[in-house]
Parts: structure tokens; C-alpha cells; sequence
């Protein structure tokens, strides 16, 4: 993956959990396999990104964690959006519909 | 407090770091349940799921990344790392210390004493709106407004909100518990204290229906708590005074001494003398404006056709002015010092980057960050330049400390010296300036050391160019330190060995204050002190003893100026004279030239004699025999004749050791009293001895006189110098701290040149050098440094010279066998440091050295 194509990636990335963890709470793998699930398989998050990702979200005050039993009773750490995650999705999705729209123009002009 | 923070932020981290731990634990099994879930064996799930997960260390190390505060982490892993590195090579870390804390030291004490006389405010309200106005005479010295003409000047200046006259004055007090002693007074006129705006601590300072009142210091209120108690009343001189205010401490105007302020005689009938005038100008009045308004108040008061001018004076200028340039001239010196240090300490922590270079190297090719290594660096050199300055802060105190007792009387407002707020905010400063600038060179050298992984230690370059050049700033900044020390050492010495005039060594002088009035002019007066020197000169040790007005240098002959009118001529002419009685130029130890000395018949005052001094008959005879002569242009003094001439004496030195000498003209005492005297008493070995004695005589001749001192004339004379001395003394101890330093540092560096040429040294030895053969190896390498080292810094030490040409005395500003003596120490000492680890190295026996790596 070239480095342009990266950076991209990384604020997506955010995007990503932000809206994965909008529709329930999960905990990392559950993320990884949301995020998979919801590109159809276009992105796989590795631990490498997934984990300083969700740490930094968390220092930011967007998600919060608990540890609890997963559905097969393990001990898991799971993360949830707080109402400023929400509103940081919202946000977050609005610019990048706007990106998204004024790329979609430049490519298409 | 720190530290219970520090030991919460580890606790803090560990328990984060253990949840991560758990957290990528619990991943991994997720991975692993999710895989086995999807039908795969469960050994190679985990295998899977381990690689999926990659660098578990490498992982975790990038999520600390993002944790908040995660920069202080590595910062404090760093610092750890930096003080473990210094900790465990604690004499190399004392050497850096020690080095840097001397150079902070001396510029915590520079920084203190330039404070104070540079920036530290005066304790007066917009103090540089304060002047003092006296008179210039057309002979170009300084005199003082006349006391009838006070008024006139009050009333007439328009340019100042408000003027005021005073004069200080010695007088005795007495009281009912101790022994007379003097106090300094300053008389004052009524808006004093109004010119300068200063309220008193406790009371007022205007009492407008009583006159004999008295504002006195906070010091002197102090030492007069006891009698004030019952009534505040003080006995100064012959008059009572009611004590109606104090002033607060820091008040010292216009000394520091003073102890009351009385108010000033308003009756002109009363020969009250002379007084300078303080004034307050009004704001946004120039001192030029008010020397022009000066000028026109001086043509009212002394007619249109006065050649003598105004002098205007800043008050401030006035107190701290002559001590503004050696104050700066510390304060460079001690920059100079630190820069040294620096550069010292920059070469002693490259040697030390350059030891552990493999270290380095390994860390950058594991992949850490280059800045990371300089940042490892430079907390090495913070760490040395923080416990320097703890060290340093400790050196500044105890050196203002010394300073403030040796200064104490010689330095204006020398307790306002201190390691105040501002001080110690120019030290911390300092010490992280002192922290970039020895750490910068060795961080720069440590990222260099990228290629040296696989290199022999051997193989590395033996002095670098940075290493060598800070050597030689090192000598081309001593030298210039060294040779201004020298000059001004070499001014105290021409000093103290110049000739005063008459011979100071056996005489002794006591300070007699009779500021009584009545006293003074009393025939019995003269009588008392006649029968003092007889029972004085009774005594086998007494050689000679008499009574004077003058005492060299700390009573300097009285200027008289004579207007002469008419035949063409209106011209002053000045005679500078002085008193005594029959013994008294003996006692001094005048050397009598021609004729002799008074008699008690001159006493008489019918007899009009006087004794001149050397220049004073050339002056005013020219090449003839003045004895026998009549000094015609003396106008008669207290009733007596034109003197005649009995007597030449040599020249002597009034003003101190380093002005210029006057003419001088003796009369008898009777005909110049005044209210404070000196006795002074030649004895045979040590005059000191003759102290006791004095005292007795004069306690018993003068119940009721104060006697402040008793000094040999030999320290008096000497006093004379003490404020070069102090201006010496430091100058030497930094040129001193700076050879230190510079030799420990050429120590330490050639030290560790040594040890990486060991090897080299050992094989050259092996093949049959001798000493002598391999001495030139390293003379060649320092020759070149020290050679462009002492290249530079004289022409630095030259013009050092320049600067402190006005301040020097009987030698020149580039005294050319000075500035080769303090070049020669120099270079000495230099090779000294090359030589000494050069000669251990060579004392190691060779085949051990080549068996050893």
C-alpha cells in the first residue's frame, strides 16, 4: 500500500470503529470482523492498526471500555461509543460524505 | 512531592500496561476460538492467530504511543537512562559538575552585585528625576553652594518641583549608659524629604514649630532604644534633639552612614558652611534644561561676571556611577568563565560519547530515532548542568556572602546584593543555555557514531576538529581572563609600594571628635591638648606626637579659593591648606627638606608661620629658598599675620594613593580648628602597640570626646587602594577558576586521547620507541591547539586591556612582559595536561596493553 493511499486509510480507519461501535458494542476482534463485514471485505484491520486506533479514540474521549464475558465466555475487553463518539460520527461522516462527493466531481470533470 | 507523583504515574502506567498485556492475551484467544469455531485443528489456529498478531512487544510499544503523556514516559525512561549513565562513572561526573558549578557560581555572584548597581531601582520614588547641584570652580574641582545662598536657590529654580540643601557632618553623642561616640548627621533644609519622597517608617518628618528635632535611621533608632524609651530625646554634638520620626531601612541618602537629619541652621549669622542641593526636576525636564536654569539662578546670586558653572549630577550615577563599569566588566568575565566551562564540559562529555560510541551505534541501528539519541545527550549535559547549578547556587551564595563583608563600606548599597527572584531566574536560565551548549557537540558526536558498530576502538579518530577547537577556545578566553586579572593585581602593587610622601610605617593616628563649638576655639582648649602630648611624649616607645586637621587619606587639606580683583586681574587663586600643632608633620612622618618644623612659640597667634610642601614652594617661589619668605597671597587666617615661611616638607599624597599630589601650605592649629582632629603618634617598632596607651591618654584628657578609631597609617594608607583591591581580588580568583578549568580540561581530553592510543603507543613501545620518541606525537597535536589558542586570545587580552586602561595605574594596558607571563602560565599549563596522561599511558607495560584486547 503506497504511503498516500495510508494516510487516507488512517482517518477512515477512525470513521470505521466510530460506526462499527454505533450499532452495538464489541470488543477488538468483534470491531476487526464488523469493519470486514461492513466493506465486504474491502478493508481487514490488522491488530497493528486496530489497536493504537482504538486506544487513541479512547484517550480522546469518543469510546469508553469495560471488560466482560464474550458470547463464548471469555474475558474481553469491549468498547462503546459515548454520546461525544456519536457526535463525532456524525461529523466525521458529514465531512467525508462532502470529500467523498467533491472527489466523485473532480474525478468525474 | 515530586516524588509521591512519580511513584503514582509508575503505579498509573503498570496497571495500563498490564491491561494491554490482557487485552492482546484475550485478542489472540478470540483469534483462536474464532478459527477453531471455523473447523481449523487447534495448534495451528494458534499458529495462525500468533502470526495474525505479529510483534506482541512491537505491538503493545505502538499503542503506549497513543496513550496520553506518552512523550513524558520516554522522556523520563531518558533522564533514567542519562543519570544511570553518570551515576556509574561518578568521578567523570564530578569533573563535569564541579567544572559547570563554577561557572555558575561565578556568575550567580557576577549576576548578584550587577543586579544591584545596574538594575535594582533606588528605594526612591522615579529616582532618576533626582539630581544634585553644586558649583565647578574655574580650577575644574567641585565645591559646594554657599549657606546663605541656599534660599536664593530654592526660590529661584523654576525647572524643579522642589530643592533642598543638606551637608553631613561628624558629631558625638552622648548618652547616659555608654561612651561618647560619633555618628554621621546630615543637616537638612525644610523639603528634604519632600525632593526625595519618602515617607518615615514611624512618625513625621516635619515638625514646623519646633527646630531642634531629629528624623533618624531605622539602624540608629534601633541603638538609641534604650535612652529613647524614656524620652525621645537624642544629645548630638551640644544640642538635644526630639526624635519625631524614623526612616525606613534603605534610606541612605546622602549616605549610607547617616544616622539623624537635623534640621539645617535657618539663621545666615551662623557660619553654617557650605551645601550641596538635591533636587526633584519636574517631569519631562532634561538635566541640560536644568543646568541652563542653574546657570542664570548662579549669575543672580554671584553677579553676571562668574566663570564658575552649575554641576548637575544624577543622584543615581552619583551613588552606583563609578562601580556601573567594574559591575559589567564581572559580569563578562564571568560569561567568559562559563563559556570555558561549557566548552570543558562539552570536551569531557564527547570523550565520554566517544567511549561508549558502540552503544550508540547499536541503538541507532536497531532503528532508534536520531533524535532520540541526541535527546539522551543532552539530558546527560542537563543533568550535569542541573546538580552544577545546585552547586553552583551554594558557590553564589557563599560568594556574595564574602563579598558582602568584604565590601561592606567600600560598595554602594552592598545589602542590596542578593540572590534575589531575578538572580536565581537568570541562573536556572543559564544552566539550560549551559546544558545546550556543552551537550550539543557530544549529542552531534554521539549520532556519528552510526558507523562505528563493528570499528575497534582503536580505530576511531584521536582528537576530533570540534574537540581541538574547544580546546582552543578554552585558551584564547583564559588568556584574556589571566591578563586583565594581571593589570589590575599589577595597579595594587605599583600602589601599595608608590611613595606617599612621608613614612607610614611606625606612626599611628586616633580620631578625635570635639564637635562642640565651645571646644573648639576655647584657649583651654589648647592647653588640654598640649598637656595630652606631653604625658604621650613621656612615654620611652613615643618617638613624636601631634595634633592635625589632616589625615592622609582620610582627611584631605581644606581648598581655599581667593578672588583677586583690580590691577587688571579677576582671577581665583587656590591654596590648599592644612594644620596642626608643633610634632604633628613629624608624627606623620613628613620628610623635612628645608628648615624646620612649628615650635611652641608659633603657636602664638601673633607669629604667622607657615611649613609648605615641596610643589607648593616651587609654585609659589619658583627657584628661590622659600625660607624666610612671606606667603603674600594668603589672606590672614583667624586674626594672624601673612605666614612666613619656616619649613619645606615633601609632597604628600592626601587624596590616596592614586591621585595626583597638591601644594600644600601648614599653618598652626590655632589659626584652622576644626571639630574633628587627628592624633598622631610615631613609636619606635610596632605602632599598634601604642594603642592602649593612646586610648588611656585621650579617655582621660577628653571624658567627654568620642574617639571613633585608631589606625596605623599604614592601613589607612592602604585603604586608599581597597576598592581596587576589590576590584582585583575577584578578578584574579576567576582568572584563576579559568586556568583551573582550562587545565582539567586539557587534562581530561588528552586523557582520553591517551587511552585510545594506547594500543598504537604499546605496539610503537613494543618496536623499541622510547619516550622520547613518541613525546612528539602528542606535543604536535597540542602545540597546534594551545599555539592558535594563545594566537587568539591575545589579541583578546589586548583588548581587554583597552577596556580597563582607565582603571590602571604605573603599568600599561598592553604591558608586553605581562601579557608574555600570563601567555607563558598558560601554555604551561597546557602542557602539563598533555604531558601527565601522556606519561601514564607510558608508564603501562606494553605487552599487557597488547594483550588486552
Amino acid at each position: 500500500m503506497s504511503p498516500a493511499s495510508r494516510t487516507l486509510l488512517q482517518g477512515t480507519l477512525d470513521l470505521l470503529i466510530l460506526k462499527a461501535l454505533s450499532l452495538q458494542d464489541l470488543h477488538g476482534l468483534g470491531v476487526s470482523r464488523r469493519i470486514e463485514q461492513l466493506t465486504a471485505g474491502t478493508f481487514q484491520v490488522q491488530p497493528g492498526s486496530l489497536f493504537p486506533a482504538l486506544h487513541r479514540l479512547e484517550a480522546s474521549g469518543w469510546l469508553r471500555s469495560v471488560w466482560k464475558p464474550s458470547e463464548n465466555n471469555r474475558r474481553a475487553r469491549y468498547y462503546t461509543l459515548t454520546a461525544r463518539g456519536h457526535r463525532q460520527l456524525a461529523e466525521e461522516t458529514r465531512s467525508w460524505e462532502e470529500v467523498a462527493l467533491a472527489i466523485q466531481r473532480a474525478l468525474e470533470a | 512531592m515530586p516524588t509521591c507523583f512519580g511513584i503514582a504515574w509508575g503505579a498509573a502506567r503498570r496497571r495500563r500496561d498490564e491491561e494491554l498485556a490482557a487485552e492482546l492475551e484475550s485478542f489472540a484467544d478470540l483469534m483462536v476460538d474464532d478459527a477453531t469455531a471455523r473447523g481449523v485443528p487447534h495448534p495451528e489456529a494458534r499458529r495462525w492467530a500468533s502470526q495474525q498478531m505479529g510483534g506482541r512487544t512491537q505491538l503493545a510499544e505502538q499503542v503506549r504511543e497513543v496513550w496520553p503523556g506518552a512523550s513524558l514516559d520516554t522522556w523520563v525512561t531518558d533522564a533514567r537512562l542519562a543519570t544511570r549513565a553518570l551515576w556509574r562513572r561518578p568521578a567523570f561526573a564530578a569533573a563535569c559538575v564541579l567544572t559547570l558549578a563554577l561557572g555558575i557560581g561565578v556568575n550567580g555572584a557576577s549576576l548578584s552585585v550587577a543586579w544591584a548597581v545596574l538594575f535594582e531601582a533606588l528605594p526612591y520614588p522615579d529616582a532618576e528625576r533626582l539630581v544634585t547641584i553644586s558649583e565647578v570652580f574655574t580650577d575644574g574641582s567641585d565645591r559646594e553652594i554657599r549657606a546663605g545662598d541656599v534660599s536664593a536657590w530654592t526660590e529661584r529654580l523654576q525647572t524643579v518641583t522642589a530643592v533642598a540643601g543638606f551637608q553631613t557632618a561628624d558629631l558625638t553623642l552622648r548618652s547616659a549608659h555608654d561612651a561618647p561616640r560619633v555618628v554621621r548627621v546630615s543637616y537638612v533644609t525644610p523639603d528634604f524629604f519632600r525632593v526625595l519622597d519618602v515617607r518615615p517608617l514611624v512618625g513625621t518628618t516635619s515638625d514646623p514649630h519646633d527646630r531642634a528635632v531629629a528624623v533618624v535611621s531605622t539602624s540608629f533608632a534601633r541603638s538609641i532604644a534604650r535612652d529613647a524609651a524614656a524620652a525621645p530625646r537624642v544629645h548630638i554634638g551640644d544640642r538635644s534633639y526630639t526624635v519625631i520620626g524614623v526612616m525606613p531601612p534603605g534610606f541612605d541618602f546622602p549616605a549610607a552612614d547617616v544616622a539623624a537629619w537635623l534640621p539645617a541652621p535657618t539663621e545666615t549669622s551662623e557660619n553654617s558652611g557650605y551645601f550641596r542641593l538635591v533636587a526633584r526636576l519636574k517631569p519631562g525636564v532634561t538635566v541640560a534644561q536644568l543646568s541652563d536654569d542653574a546657570m542664570r539662578v548662579l549669575r543672580d546670586v554671584q553677579g553676571p561676571s562668574t566663570r564658575n558653572r552649575p554641576l548637575i549630577t544624577n543622584v543615581d550615577d552619583a551613588i552606583r556611577g563609578d562601580v556601573r563599569p567594574t559591575a559589567r566588566a564581572a559580569l563578562v568575565a564571568a560569561v567568559l568563565v562559563l563559556i570555558i566551562a561549557c566548552a570543558n564540559v562539552a570536551n569531557l562529555l564527547s570523550a565520554h560519547v566517544l567511549a561508549n560510541r558502540r552503544d550508540y551505534a547499536t541503538q541507532l541501528a536497531l532503528g532508534a530515532p536520531r533524535r532520540r539519541v541526541i535527546r539522551r545527550v543532552l539530558l546527560e549535559a542537563l543533568c550535569v548542568a542541573v546538580c552544577a547549578a545546585a552547586v553552583g547556587l551554594w558557590l553564589a551564595w557563599a560568594g556574595v556572602r564574602t563579598f558582602g563583608m568584604v565590601a561592606s563600606g567600600l560598595f554602594p548599597r552592598v545589602t542590596d546584593v542578593g540572590l534575589g527572584p531575578q538572580v536565581l531566574g537568570a541562573i536556572v536560565g543559564l544552566t539550560i543555555v549551559a546544558a545546550l551548549f556543552s551537550g550539543i557537540v557530544p549529542a552531534l558526536t554521539a549520532v556519528r557514531a552510526e558507523g562505528a558498530i563493528g570499528a575497534s576502538l582503536t580505530a576511531f579518530p584521536t582528537l576530533g576538529r570540534a574537540r581541538g577547537a574547544m580546546i582552543a577556545c578554552q585558551v584564547a578566553l583564559t588568556l584574556p581572563l589571566l591578563f586583565g586579572a594581571g593589570l589590575l593585581a599589577r595597579t595594587v602593587t605599583v600602589l601599595l609600594r608608590t611613595d606617599p610622601g612621608f613614612d607610614a610605617t611606625h606612626g599611628v593616628a586616633a580620631k578625635l571628635v570635639i564637635s562642640d563649638n565651645s571646644l573648639v576655639h576655647g584657649a583651654d582648649h589648647s592647653a588640654a591638648f598640649e598637656s595630652m602630648l606631653t604625658r604621650l611624649r613621656a612615654f620611652p616607645t613615643v618617638r613624636a606626637a601631634g595634633v592635625g586637621t589632616v589625615l592622609p587619606p582620610r582627611k584631605t587639606l581644606v581648598t581655599i579659593g581667593i578672588r583677586y580683583i583690580g590691577e587688571g586681574r579677576n582671577e581665583f587663586r587656590f591654596f590648599k591648606l592644612g594644620s596642626g600643632t608643633p610634632g604633628f608633620l613629624s608624627a606623620l612622618g613628613a620628610r623635612f627638606l628645608r628648615g624646620r618644623d612649628f615650635t611652641d612659640q608659633d603657636v602664638q597667634v601673633a607669629a604667622g608661620v607657615a611649613v609648605i610642601s615641596e610643589s607648593a614652594a616651587r609654585h609659589l617661589f619658583g627657584d628661590r629658598d622659600p625660607i624666610g619668605e612671606r606667603i603674600n597671597r594668603l589672606p590672614p587666617l583667624a586674626g594672624a599675620p601673612q605666614p612666613t615661611v619656616v619649613g619645606v616638607v615633601s609632597d604628600i599624597k592626601f587624596d590616596g594613593l592614586d591621585a595626583p599630589v597638591a601644594g600644600a601650605v601648614y599653618v598652626p592649629w590655632t589659626q584652622l580648628a576644626t571639630g574633628t582632629t587627628y592624633v598622631v603618634v610615631r613609636g619606635h617598632e610596632d605602632p599598634m602597640q601604642l594603642v592602649p596607651t593612646i586610648r588611656q591618654i585621650l579617655r582621660s584628657s577628653w571624658p567627654h570626646a568620642a574617639i571613633p578609631e585608631i589606625v596605623s597609617l599604614n592601613q589607612a594608607m592602604s585603604e586608599s587602594v581597597a576598592i581596587r583591591q576589590l576590584r582585583s581580588g575577584p578578578a584574579v580568583m576567576l582568572a584563576l577558576v579559568a586556568v583551573l578549568i582550562t587545565f582539567a580540561g586539557v587534562l581530561g581530553t588528552f586523557h582520553r586521547v591517551a587511552l585510545e592510543r594506547r594500543r598504537e603507543l604499546a605496539i610503537r613501545r613494543a618496536l623499541g620507541a622510547t619516550s622520547q620518541d613518541l613525546l612528539p606525537l602528542f606535543v604536535r597535536a597540542g602545540a597546534m591547539i594551545v599555539g592558535g589558542g594563545v594566537a587568539v586570545g591575545v589579541v583578546l587580552a589586548v583588548a581587554i586591556g583597552q577596556c580597563l586602561a582607565s582603571q590602571l595605574y604605573g603599568v600599561e594596558s598592553n604591558d608586553p612582559a605581562l601579557l608574555a607571563a600570563s601567555a607563558a602560565v598558560l601554555v604551561a599549563t597546557a602542557c602539563l595536561g598533555f604531558y601527565l596522561p601522556f606519561r601514564r599511558v607510558l608508564r603501562l607495560n606494553p605487552s599487557t596493553e597488547l594483550q588486552c584486547e
